[in-house]
């Protein structure tokens, strides 16, 4: 089976080319994405006024004779049922997560591990679902008379599903974290005294702290993104809305999109301010991932610095809490 | 010890929990309806007597807050609605949005103090349709007009489709005897001249969407027509009245489905009025209010009243 | 033994309030969280395997009778185009990073970011840019090319990331073993890298799988809401997580909307457990 080095040459190279096109698909995707996005989103913005949609209050974009575009009240919905999803679903998360990686039994962690995976993988309708049956009317009978409430369709209720939602993706990853500090620290700690529990809150935890936080940032990027299990229990209503009303019903810029973007005409400015919203939505996420990248990065250098300079051994390193 | 204390801990507050939630969904059971297609042939709703005031039936409490439910802005019968009672553009901002009819039935179904509207030929026996100004919706106030609250539903077809044989053979079925028959006592039919029609043997698929009012009288249509020509597809998609329109316009879908009058700025549409139908105000079946007059509506779905005791 | 014992003792009494709390809170964490999910699923069984009857699964839906069957073709549809524009795209991409491109190169980098990027944009974002692009621009109409389309640049990243992450724990000496042998590159990663990668790219995959069947917010303005068997290409569908979020918006088909929740539910635990079978498999080979 004789090649000619220059036909497999040319193969060779031929393919490569070829790896190397495809591998530009997710560049041309975003750019693409970008460009759409963009060109769709920012005349838009501009006509309306950047103060005037980011900061304006009113959204009333039918209104023939009086249209509003502003979309402040969906910017803080969005972090309104993004902070209580917070709230409401990290502590649990975290906890759950030290549970699991320094305290659980092992026949119940091959039990729990894969229910968690499961519970990654069940559909957004079906939370949506059992929110709009089961967690709004509940809310509802408990706060309902008490509070004035017209249902139970709330800000309340979005974020203990949104919370819900992301228990697996910080449980998951914080627990691999968790998993990842080094036995010896731990081991530390308690020969010098700490019982189990104070060596894993005071040693264990904060070691995996940068792991822990990029759960807890990719957990608040699922929330930020999550439009029709939102769109289901959150009531809708295009109010801006104050951080202590959550018996009250909220729009979020997910659900906004995903409500009216039926119906705008192509090339309207109604179209044009959804696209608009959506770039909102994308520039938020990016800010958000970038300012945790940087953290990161800052992070993983001092610490390869560190023990770099440990290994060779410098007696000025100092093996501190952080490492 | 220590591990018996926590495991007994866990199992008591996971018995609470199941038990808690329990109690709470047993208390509060969605109602599960029956099992009928919207049937909304009941035009005839249960009729009371005179306007009586919120007596506070049962448990009906009149100093509660109205529970407002209102569509999404893109929808034919939202449309038909503020523009007929006067709303507007001031709809109460407080009130819960929601994308579908259906949704609106579920909301006012399962909320004691609720109020919505939703299209006469979508009433479910599960909610109680009010009178208004005295007039009880039905086929022959809706024809006479003397229930006011009324709109016609529309098919709409873009220019650049007018002419197309399919499309025009479906509409011409739509407004036949045939067609009509589909109706039955759902819906109102407004056209007076009803042809017969003859099955024309053509094939191909009809791309039909929009409201979600009209819907369910396309899916009757739908079975006749392919039942006459069983060559011929037609694939319905939903979304409302504006999707519908825009859709059209855009030529995604050949056949447009609005329960609202065209906009100026929608002329360049063809449509064509392929039934009248009514919009029902509805209010949970515990609400011992059986009439209303359309200032109260209004004032109900601008805010202006919030409370069912201040209906005087 | 009488040792053990002091110590334990010793252990317990050194135990401050502050560490029962700890002790507590992440047990009442754990049970919190494993009571939530079984109440779910539990919730959705419970509710809805009473009302799955063979005539779900009927070919066609009328008003009559809500099946489910056309629902499920769509998705299994949807499922097979959209791994086939994406998977290719993503293993060559994958394989372009890890065997072919040089360290440090800028291109490198900013396939790294864009992909990141991808990764995280929220997925009404993409139905937004695929409703504007596939649907309008490219005048594809709302259809499941539309559709398949937009959920590929979706998953995208899931594929080249796992198959990244599978190449790169192949050992070297694999790949040397092929050259000293005389093989080319081309031939190398062809004949022994990528097949050695396999099961973590399968598990990628099936990740991608999973993603594809629990989508609604990418797909609600892409791929129309027609209840049928699709067609063409350009017919629009329904797949199963989209048929759910319809019956459950309307009153009366609750107990359709249960039952079909059933179904999804079912296939999305098969799923995962073909996954983690996978990863099994995986870890045992090496």
């Amino acid at each position: 089976m004789k090649q000619s080095s220059a036909a497999l040459k040319i193969r060779e190279n031929l393919m490569r080319a070829v790896f190397f096109t495809a591998a530009l698909a997710s560049i041309v995707a975003v750019a693409l994405i970008c460009v759409f996005l963009f060109s769709q989103g920012l005349p838009a913005i501009f006509n309306v006024g950047v103060s005037e949609f980011l900061g304006g209050t009113r959204w009333a974009p039918l209104n023939s004779s009086d249209p509003g575009f502003g979309i402040l009240a969906f910017i803080l919905g969005s972090i309104y049922v993004t902070a209580g999803a917070i709230i409401l679903g990290v502590p649990i998360g975290i906890f759950s997560a030290l549970f699991m990686a320094r305290m659980c039994p092992k026949g119940l962690y091959r039990f729990i591990k894969p229910a968690l995976n499961l519970m990654a993988g069940v559909p957004s309708v079906i939370y949506g679902f059992f929110g709009m049956v089961v967690i709004v009317p509940a809310i509802f009978e408990a706060f309902g008379k008490q509070f004035d409430m017209m249902s139970g369709n709330t800000m309340l209720a979005a974020s203990i599903i949104l919370g819900i939602m992301i228990l697996p993706t910080v449980i998951t990853i914080a627990e691999t974290n968790l998993r990842a500090v080094p036995q010896e620290l731990y081991e530390g700690a308690v020969a010098l005294g700490a019982s189990h529990e104070r060596a894993v809150f005071k040693v264990v935890l904060p070691s995996a702290r940068s792991g822990v936080m990029a759960a807890v940032v990719l957990g608040v990027g699922r929330a930020i993104g999550e439009t029709m299990a939102v769109q289901m229990v959150a009531g809708n209503q295009p109010a801006l809305r104050l951080p202590w009303e959550f018996l009250k019903g909220i729009r979020t810029m997910t659900t906004n999109i995903v409500i009216e973007m039926g119906y705008v005409e192509y090339g309207s400015l109604h179209n044009g301010a959804l696209i608009a919203t959506g770039v909102v939505l994308f520039v938020f996420i990016l800010i958000i991932n970038t300012l945790f990248s940087i953290l990161n990065r800052d992070k993983q250098e001092k610490r390869s610095l560190l023990s770099l300079r440990a290994k060779r051994g410098n007696p000025d390193t100092k093996l501190t809490k952080e490492q | 010890m220590k591990k018996l204390l926590a495991i007994t801990l866990a199992l008591m507050l996971a018995l609470t929990m199941v038990a808690a939630c329990d109690g709470g969904d047993g208390g509060n059971a969605t109602p599960t309806p029956t099992n009928n297609p919207p049937a909304g042939g009941d035009n005839n709703p249960p009729a009371g007597g005179d306007n009586n005031p919120p007596a506070g039936g049962d448990n009906f409490d009149a100093d509660r807050v109205i529970a407002v439910y209102t569509r999404e802005d893109g929808s034919g019968t939202r449309d038909a609605f503020v523009n007929i009672t006067g709303v507007g553009d001031d709809m109460y901002i407080e009130a819960v949005v929601m994308r579908e009819t259906a949704q609106i039935l579920t909301g006012v179904e399962t909320s004691d103090y609720g109020i919505g509207y939703v299209s006469v030929g979508s009433l479910s026996a599960a909610v109680k349709a009010l009178k208004i100004d005295g007039v009880t919706p039905s086929n022959d106030t809706i024809k006479d007009g003397s229930y006011a609250l009324q709109r016609p539903f529309l098919l709409v077809v873009n220019d650049d489709k007018i002419d197309d044989e399919l499309i025009a053979d479906f509409i011409e079925f739509t407004l036949s005897k045939q067609g009509q028959e589909t109706i039955g006592t759902t819906w109102t039919s407004s056209v007076d001249d009803q042809k017969d029609y003859a099955a024309s043997g053509l094939t191909g698929v009809l791309k039909v969407g929009g409201s979600t009012s009209v819907e369910p009288f396309m899916n009757r249509l739908r079975e006749a027509y392919i039942a006459l020509n069983p060559g011929i597809e037609i694939e319905i998609s939903g979304g409302g009245s504006g999707v519908g329109i825009n859709e059209a316009t855009e030529g995604v879908i050949d056949i447009g489905m609005s329960s609202r009058s065209l906009r100026d700025t929608e002329q360049h549409l063809n449509s064509f009025t392929i039934a009248l139908d009514g919009v029902a105000v509805i209010v949970n079946k515990a609400n011992p209010i059986n009439e209303m007059t359309i200032e109260q509506v209004k004032d109900i779905f601008t805010g202006e009243i919030t409370r069912w005791s201040g209906l005087s | 033994m009488v040792v053990k014992m002091d110590y334990i003792k010793k252990q317990i009494k050194r135990k401050k309030t502050s560490d029962w709390v700890r002790f507590f809170a992440m047990w009442i964490s754990v049970i919190i969280t494993v009571s939530i999910l079984l109440y779910i699923v539990g919730f959705i069984l419970i509710r809805g395997i009473p009302h799955i009857r063979p005539s779900l699964f009927s070919l066609t839906y009328t008003t009559q009778n809500q099946s489910l069957f056309p629902a499920l073709v769509t998705t299994i549809y949807m499922v097979g185009i959209t791994l086939l524009i994406a998977v290719p795209f993503g293993i060559f991409t994958a394989i372009y990073l890890v065997e072919y491109a040089s360290r440090g190169s800028k291109v490198v980098k900013i396939i790294r970011m864009t992909t990141e990027t991808l990764a995280g944009i929220p997925s009404i974002v993409f139905g937004l840019f695929g409703y504007i692009f596939f649907a309008n621009w490219l005048g594809w109409g709302k259809s499941i090319l539309a559709g398949c389309f937009t959920l590929a640049i979706m998953i995208l990243p899931i594929i080249m990331r796992t198959t990244e992450e599978s190449l790169k724990s192949i050992p070297d000496a694999y790949r040397e073993g092929s050259f000293s042998l005389g093989a080319g590159r081309l031939r190398t990663v062809i004949r022994v890298t990528l097949p050695s990668a396999m099961p973590g790219v399968f598990a990628g995959i099936i990740l991608s799988v999973g993603r594809i069947v629990g989508e609604t917010a990418a797909l609600i303005y892409t791929i129309g809401s027609v209840i049928k068997i699709p067609e063409s290409l350009f017919s629009q569908g329904r797949t199963l997580a989209l048929h759910v979020l319809q019956l459950a918006g309307e009153g009366h088909h609750r107990n359709e909307a249960y039952a079909t929740a059933v179904v999804l539910l079912v296939v999305v635990l098969s799923i995962n457990l073909l996954s983690s079978f996978i990863e099994r498999k995986f870890k045992n080979r090496l």
